[in-house]
């Protein structure tokens, strides 16, 4: 079997290798240059405008994921718990996992103008379902005969909740988790580009109106090692 | 004192019968084992006393104020260690008596192994230290020494005897093994298949040391047990 980095390492170069034949037969403005997209992600990265835009961003993406997954822990503990709930909220996050971003995201503009607050609406909006989703699930799928383990020891409602429940959620959680990231700075970024100049996604817009696709590709690259970064600051805790 | 007073309970509704008027009592320091035909009831028993099942007929009155529980399972959490795992049930109590009771197991130099690289029978050893610990005065043992051979079955008999005598702990334990019970019981309950009844109950005042399970007095009392089983 491959090992993670080998394969890591593996896709990686398959990316550069295709998009590198691409950059050959079609002209920089289509698939621009790897050396070009290289530059000017060192541009950005050394510019302290630059950096601030970035700093923006990852602020904006973390109000979102903080709130969406606070919300979405609570509702799915909730719905796990409580058939009733359950019932009740089913269809209602059925309903947000179907709407479209941009829908809300026009809906946003209208209550928060254009500003960063759009973006962190839709983006906390995407995410909501995905946890409220796995917590349920995670919960419903407590074995009870460690609960009944729990119960019988008396142990405290603190100690049922840190030592049963939230390990015995955590595979459930993990996985939500990482689709919510990936999704919150989907969305994010996108509402961004459709309603603020500021943060990653107004970098985006500027460089879509002045024809840089080096500078897209640049900031796409900064997003996913947003990306990567929050989810390894993340595993620790997970493999915890 | 535990007194169970005519218990009865159904399950689904009132289709499925399983105990039938059961009653009998365990003494503060008293063994007393509970046998009967596969499926008759006898975890359910167990449940009821623990305080999981809560709708049944009857009456239970206990004096007891902790119950310790052992279950068929060994029912510990993958995430915690073997030492983790003992502490749990009593956070606040002394770690020194978790590492000796370990050692008691026969765990002693597992403590920092997680349940997944421990076999069936050390996994139940641990389960048997973590009831252990809880530090209760009435201990309920569902079958817990299915997974062990022969020898670590004898220590862990010796150990229960020692938890009676050393601790004053009463014992309630649930077995299949006649000679396992004519051992170490000071009273044997033996129940009837489903729905469950007493079929007999038999006081053992011979002191556990001196009995000799080949005596004329121990192999009558285990054909009758047999026979009752039997009916």
């Amino acid at each position: 079997m491959m090992g993670k980095t080998k394969a890591s390492v593996t896709a990686l170069v398959l990316v550069i290798g295709v998009w590198g034949i691409l950059s050959f037969i079609y002209p920089p403005l289509v698939i621009p240059t790897i050396p070009s997209v290289c530059v000017k992600i060192v541009e950005i990265m050394t510019h302290a405008d630059m950096l601030q835009i970035i700093l923006v961003s990852f602020t904006r993406l973390i109000t979102a994921l903080t709130v969406g997954t606070i919300a979405g822990f609570a509702i799915g503990i909730l719905c796990g718990k409580f058939t009733v709930f359950r019932e009740i909220t089913g269809p209602l996050i059925g309903v947000l996992q179907v709407i479209p971003p941009v829908a809300l995201l026009i809906l946003a503009i209208l209550w928060f103008g254009f500003n960063g607050k759009p973006a962190i609406f839709i983006a906390s909006m995407a995410i909501f379902p995905i946890m409220v989703i796995s917590v349920q699930h995670g919960i419903m799928n407590i074995d009870p005969k460690t609960l009944e383990m729990g119960e019988t020891f008396r142990l405290t409602k603190r100690s049922m909740f840190l030592d049963i429940i939230i390990p015995s959620i955590r595979p459930s959680l993990t996985s939500g988790w990482r689709i919510s990231l990936g999704l919150a700075c989907k969305t994010m970024v996108m509402g961004e580009v459709l309603t603020t100049p500021t943060g990653i996604g107004g970098a985006l817009s500027q460089a879509r109106m002045n024809l840089e696709p080096e500078t897209v590709i640049a900031w796409t690259v900064i997003t996913v090692l947003i990306f990567y970064v929050i989810d390894w600051l993340t595993k620790g805790k997970r493999h915890a | 004192m535990l007194k169970i007073k005519h218990l009865s309970k159904v399950f689904n509704g009132k289709h499925l019968k399983v105990l039938d008027d059961i009653s009998f009592q365990v003494g503060p320091s008293e063994i007393v084992i509970v046998t009967g035909p596969s499926g008759c009831g006898k975890t359910t028993l167990l449940r009821i006393i623990s305080g999981n099942i809560t709708h049944f007929e009857g009456a239970i009155n206990t004096s007891f104020s902790k119950t310790g529980f052992v279950f068929q399972e060994d029912r510990l959490l993958e995430w915690k260690t073997v030492f983790e795992n003992v502490c749990l049930v009593a956070q606040d109590g002394n770690k020194e008596r978790a590492m000796e009771l370990l050692r008691e197991v026969g765990l002693g130099g597992f403590e920092s192994y997680h349940p997944k690289d421990l076999s069936g029978g050390m996994r139940q050893r641990c389960a048997i230290a973590r009831a252990l610990f809880y530090g209760s005065d009435i201990l309920l043992l569902d079958e817990p020494f299915r997974s062990l051979d022969h020898k670590l079955r004898q220590e862990m008999l010796k150990l229960v005897n020692e938890i009676k005598t050393e601790e004053k702990t009463a014992v309630l334990f649930v077995t299949h093994d006649i000679d396992e019970a004519l051992k170490l019981a000071d009273k044997i309950i033996v129940l009837t298949k489903r729905p469950a009844r007493v079929a007999g109950e038999f006081t053992i005042s011979t002191d556990t040391k001196r009995r000799n399970l080949d005596s004329c007095t121990f192999q009558k009392l285990k054909e009758k047990i047999i026979s009752l089983l039997e009916e």
